[in-house]
């Protein structure tokens, strides 16, 4: 008997331990991406400043006060958008609506841009020259711009769109199930011409947000130009339209519910 | 003109000047104060007279509808179904408000997982 309490004991611990890990994890790695943008602001400032002195005044020592700022700031640039990637890996992570293979896709997209990225900070340090940094900045900004706002991007409407498809395939479980359970009220002798009808609305609710959810999912896997915010932006409207019909859905099911109950 | 002329005009200051008399006895006060009395009741009742007997405004008076009084009873509920009380009705009834619940707290925007917001024109030139 004691055997059995310490093993249940044990295993109540261990689940503990390992939710908290995961939160833990998450906020972790938002605390250090907040951490890596005040110190991005704080570096951006001194190099603006060095910059500025330098332009002014065209001095020797004007000219190392920005290499040395503007060295700094831009390697801080890149630790953000490294931690900005952390932050995005952890949040699949936890997101319980991806497939393992659709993780796994995600993962390789973001290791491979965050290899770039550690591979490339590297270079800042034997930048001797402000024009060197120039060259090294414009390589971040091309890839940034081309490349990593993309993913991120996607990453994060996929994220956000997987947490309204979990819902989204919970009410249709339950309209499944009463669907289901409908003859068997009917056999009983009850009439069932109401709920049946409400059950349809609630289907077709259920569908317009099924097609709201497609619509944001093709737009973030189609972000492009020069400005994919707005077309992000646009999908996550998308995704609140869906939302909307899903609480429409959820009003007809509860009808439903208070017809063949009369509670 | 000479002086002896002018005698015989008589001086200003002498000419009495007989202011008339408004000396009122106490009866003619009282005759008086009665008369105004009686002028004032008379034209308040005047007025009252005319008030009641002029030509009347018609006035539309707003029928006061008083509803008849009804006893107001509670629709009678018809009773619970035996699927009230049934384990996966009842499942989707708890199912149905964790899933309104979930509905209304999710957050669909998400700031934080928006790019952060860094400079893309670094440059050391003019």
């Amino acid at each position: 008997m004691f055997s059995i309490v310490f093993v249940f004991l044990l295993c109540t611990i261990y689940q503990i331990l390992n939710t908290s890990t995961i939160w833990a994890d998450s906020q972790s790695s938002l605390s250090d991406y907040n951490k890596q943008y005040d110190l991005y602001r704080q570096n951006y400032s001194s190099y603006v400043t060095s910059k500025n002195k330098w332009l002014t005044y065209r001095t020797l020592d004007s000219n190392q006060g920005a290499l040395i700022n503007g060295k700094i700031f831009l390697k801080q640039r890149i630790t953000v958008v490294t931690a900005y990637l952390n932050l995005l890996k952890e949040r699949v992570t936890q997101s319980n609506g991806f497939s393992q293979e659709a993780k796994d896709l995600i993962f390789s997209k973001l290791n491979v841009e965050q290899t770039w990225l550690s591979d490339h900070i590297l270079k800042y340090d034997s930048a001797a020259t402000l024009n060197d940094l120039e060259q090294l900045s414009g390589q971040f900004e091309d890839r940034y711009a081309g490349v990593i706002q993309y993913i991120s991007l996607q990453t994060a409407g996929e994220i956000i769109s997987n947490k309204e498809a979990v819902l989204n395939s919970q009410l249709l479980d339950v309209i499944n199930r009463l669907g289901q359970k409908l003859p068997e009220i009917s056999a009983s002798g009850q009439d069932i011409t109401i709920a049946q009808r409400w059950l349809l609305q609630a289907q077709n609710k259920q569908e317009l947000s099924q097609g709201k959810q497609d619509d944001s999912l093709t737009l973030f896997n189609s972000l492009r130009g020069v400005n994919p915010v707005t077309q992000y932006n646009q999908a996550l409207f998308n995704l609140t339209e869906s939302n909307q019909y899903l609480k429409e859905a959820v009003s007809y099911l509860t009808e439903v519910v208070k017809n063949i109950t009369n509670q | 003109m000479k002086n002896e002329e002018l005698e015989g005009i008589p001086n200003q200051e002498k000419i009495a000047v007989e202011k008339p008399s408004f000396h009122l006895t106490d009866k003619q006060k009282r005759i008086i104060v009665g008369g105004v009395g009686l002028l004032f009741f008379l034209l308040l009742l005047l007025l009252v007279v005319v008030s009641q007997t002029g030509p009347k405004t018609v006035k539309k008076k707003i029928p006061i509808v008083t509803p008849p009084y009804f006893v107001v009873t509670s629709t009678p509920t018809p009773p619970p179904t035996k699927w009230a009380s049934d384990s996966g009705i009842l499942k989707v009834k708890k199912d149905l408000s964790d899933l309104g619940k979930s509905l209304t707290d999710i957050d669909l925007s998400e700031p934080m997982l928006g790019l952060p917001n860094i400079d893309l024109r670094v440059t050391f030139q003019k």
